[in-house]
């Protein structure tokens, strides 16, 4: 290039730049029109601008009504720009759009923004809003929820929530057991707390109603037998207490007592909750979640606390101690959530905000909300039956570093050192996981003999063949594999979990079976074991002997289908071999967490999937006049299959109807059905009933027993009603069906 | 940020958060205008500022940051 050449290029660059200073400059002291020229000559130029300059130009425009300008240069220019910088400018021209009553230009925009980056809040908004505008409440709920999926901030919950809050009654009708109704109640403001619950109910699937109890009231909206908590008529209630609230001199009290004084202070506290929740269980059946109460970061002792007889550290872990040794004596609706541990994991200086605190009584910060209302999540997920019962688990790369088909048995990562020890670290905690009743499986592309030869012989694995349930380590595609382990351990494909290393694996997986819970797996893998322990869909709300034993229970199932496999000619002579006794008997104190849980979880052998709670339950065997609600406990010679049914009659003079009848899946098959109806009508006959009722609601899921009745004899007894729900009843003076042969009643 | 950004950022953000038109704030602008601007959304006005202006307010200018006018004043002056 020539020296004159060269000074024509820089001088092209300065006097270029001097233009797009003159439009900065006048745009900032408020003045479009000297801006304009200016502009026109950069425009001139053909070369593509820079964002900001646009931005601000056309922003200036816009706000000056000058629409058709604006939109003429967002048009010419948006095409020239990095695909990044256009997402504002596109909104901007799509806000010109509306506002010049091009309505379909702007929501094509805005459908395109959400379609491509969902997480972008300002166009899912608009998007909604203009959706909601046009009657159509649904497709704007759902950009809404995608929008606080993909971006879950503050601001993206709370104004999701404000505009679900007017949607709501144009909402098409919830499914069945969908509905929830939750109460909210407390010491502090909970309004932003609520907007979390609502949204993560129906980020679930739920269709929550809510009530949000006054600043403090909560008291009262308890003493009070008339108040609105009880007129609400909640399933659930959620009772957030402070104890700078309920017991705000505390610090200055503990300083001028002694250690006796102290710990009689604390069982005033629990003498005080205790009455509280003694009235409120009295008066609903709803479940109950309170919560204990986190130590605050500083003591009034100072360093000297640990020194002091009862100080303040004692005192908390005295009474949180205290409270849920109280509350699970006394109160079976009652759960203590553990806010001690959630506090902690968010970081106590993070959970709280003095600001907030001082100037709204707001108590729980913007950084405690998702973790709180998260683990109340976990709550309402379990107690509305949502809980994964399987974690499907990739080998390569997710159980083990590497890929054994490539680097060989020798070259895995796996063992003490970093960064093997990641995946021990994950094989622990799936462990635990096992332990505690989740199933295990394996999905994984690799050469059966390859991969089984690590699960076997691989010194450092900890989890070993025996641990998973079922296996499918071969190269068909993934979604087939999953469906067809669902179908192996009977239970449904959406109480699956997947868990893959591979992006592609898993994009795959949410298209073809979005009913699977696919997991966003971090792409280090030292993060793979926080992700499992963040999941809110593994939990029981409380653990029965059933769930410690699920994986022995699985393996002699194992052995159970070998057997079928065997006898696969003679169906009786399977079913007297198997030597079945049955423990048939009213429901107890012992049995009635695991009914409740059968109630609760069982989808496909249901005949009317009616829930209730552990409090329903108990209400209902409590009146024996009227109800009768049976266990089931299966045994056979492989082993105890636990309590695996339930059937709750509703008793009236002349009949009785069978208003739940469930098995779980595991003893599907077996005819154990005919056992228990035979049993009932044994009773039946015993107490003058002339007809047995059944009842049959169809579902997605349990199509399994649509025709149960009419097998076991019962005649149709009214036509079908609209939503397919049929009626049944067996007369028992006629011949009816008794106790199969091959199965043994004990007491 | 220059200055007609940042008083564009404030009114987006006030009209993003009390849910109203950007072009119903102006100047003149105060609380007892909008009915959607209770003590709570204030909070939330203020949390909502300070992420898109990256800035902090003390506890006694949240107090009174109760007006458009206010919220210029105060807002400029701590980015000056």
């Amino acid at each position: 290039m020539t020296q004159y050449h060269q000074d024509t290029a820089l001088e092209a660059v300065i006097q270029r730049a001097g233009w797009e200073r003159a439009v900065f400059y006048y745009l900032e002291q408020d003045q479009l029109e000297p801006a304009l020229p200016f502009f026109s000559k950069l425009q001139a130029l053909g070369e593509p601008l820079p964002a900001r300059l646009v931005q601000s130009l056309t922003e200036a425009l816009f706000e000056a009504k000058r629409y058709e300008e604006a939109s003429a240069i967002l048009e010419a220019q948006i095409p020239a720009l990095p695909e990044k910088e256009q997402t504002v400018l596109r909104d901007l021209l799509a806000r010109i759009y509306l506002k010049a009553g091009q309505t379909e230009q702007a929501t094509k925009i805005w459908v395109d923004l959400f379609t491509t980056q969902p997480d972008y809040s300002p166009a899912a908004l608009r998007l909604a809003d203009y959706y909601a505008k046009r009657e159509q409440a649904d497709a704007a709920a759902s950009v809404l929820l995608r929008l606080v999926q993909v971006a879950p901030t503050p601001q993206n919950y709370l104004a999701a929530y404000s505009r679900l809050k007017r949607l709501k009654s144009k909402l098409s009708s919830p499914a069945p057991n969908t509905t929830l109704r939750l109460a909210l109640i407390g010491t502090s403001t909970l309004n932003d707390l609520l907007a979390y619950l609502d949204l993560n109910c129906r980020l679930a699937g739920l269709r929550p109603e809510t009530y949000l109890g006054g600043f403090n009231q909560y008291t009262q909206e308890i003493l009070n037998p008339t108040s609105t908590l009880y007129e609400f008529a909640p399933d659930l209630i959620i009772c957030k207490l402070d104890a700078v609230l309920l017991f705000p001199e505390i610090e200055t009290k503990l300083l001028t007592m002694n250690g006796e004084q102290r710990r009689a202070e604390a069982e005033t506290i629990i003498e005080r909750l205790t009455g509280l929740l003694g009235t409120l269980t009295n008066r609903t059946t709803a479940t109950v979640l309170i919560n204990n109460f986190p130590l605050p970061e500083y003591s009034p002792f100072g360093i000297a606390d640990t020194r002091e007889e009862f100080g303040q550290a004692s005192f908390y872990s005295y009474l949180n101690d205290k409270l849920s040794k109280t509350i699970a004596q006394r109160f079976p609706t009652v759960y203590l959530v553990d806010e001690e541990r959630v506090v902690s994991r968010v970081g106590k200086r993070q959970a709280t905000d003095d600001r907030l605190w001082l100037m709204a009584r707001e108590t729980v910060s913007e950084k405690l909300r998702p973790a709180l209302a998260a683990e109340y999540t976990r709550y309402i997920k379990a107690l509305k039956g949502q809980t994964r019962k399987c974690l499907v688990l990739d080998l390569d790369n997710t159980l083990w570093g590497g890929i054994v088909g490539e680097d060989g048995f020798a070259g895995l990562q796996l063992g003490s050192e970093a960064p093997g020890n990641a995946y021990n670290s994950f094989q622990q905690t799936l462990l635990q996981f096992s332990q505690r009743g989740i199933l295990l499986a394996i999905a994984s592309k690799n050469n059966e003999a390859d991969a089984m030869e690590v699960l076997e012989k691989h010194p450092e694995m900890i989890l070993r063949p025996s641990h998973f349930a079922a296996k499918r380590i071969n190269w068909q595609d993934k979604p087939t594999n999953l469906r067809e382990i669902a179908q192996e351990l009977n239970i449904g494909v959406d109480s699956l979990v997947f868990i893959d290393d591979n992006p592609v694996e898993r994009a795959l997986m949410r298209q073809m079976l979005p009913q699977v819970l696919t997991v966003e797996m971090p792409s280090d893998p030292a993060l793979y074991r926080r992700t499992l322990l963040e999941l809110l869909d593994l939990d029981v709300l409380a653990l029965t002997q059933e769930d410690l034993a699920r994986q022995r229970l699985y393996q002699e199932q194992v052995a159970r289908q070998q057997f079928e496999t065997q006898h696969s000619t003679d169906l009786e002579a399977f079913l007297s071999d198997l030597q079945m006794t049955l423990q048939i008997a009213p429901a107890n104190d012992l049995t009635l967490p695991r009914l409740a849980q059968l109630i609760n979880k069982t989808n496909q052998f249901n005949l009317t999937t009616r829930r209730y709670t552990e409090a329903q339950v108990r209400e209902m065997s409590a009146t024996p006049e009227d109800f009768l609600v049976l266990g089931v406990r299966v045994q056979d010679r492989f082993g105890d299959n636990g309590l695996t049914g339930v059937a709750i009659i509703k008793k009236k003079e002349t009949y009785w109807k069978l208003d739940s009848f469930l098995l779980s899946c595991r003893v599907m098959g077996r005819t154990i059905e005919n056992a228990i109806i035979g049993y009932i009508i044994e009773m039946a006959q015993a107490a003058g009933v002339e007809r047995l009722i059944g009842e049959y609601i169809p579902t997605a899921k349990n199509v399994v027993v649509a025709s149960l009745y009419p097998n076991l004899g019962f005649s149709p007894l009214e036509a079908t009603t609209e939503k397919g729900i049929t009626l049944w009843q067996l007369l028992l003076n006629e011949s009816v069906p008794s106790v199969p042969s091959w199965i043994k009643l004990v007491d | 940020m220059t200055n007609s950004e940042i008083r564009r950022t404030i009114r987006e953000v006030m009209a993003a958060t009390f849910e109203i038109d950007p072009d119903e704030i102006d100047n003149q602008t105060r609380q007892q205008d909008i009915d959607s601007w209770t003590s709570l959304a204030h909070l939330r006005l203020i949390t909502n500022l300070e992420q898109a202006l990256n800035l902090r307010f003390t506890m006694k200018e949240a107090t009174v940051l109760i007006s458009y006018a206010e919220i210029e004043k105060t807002v400029l002056a701590k980015n000056s």
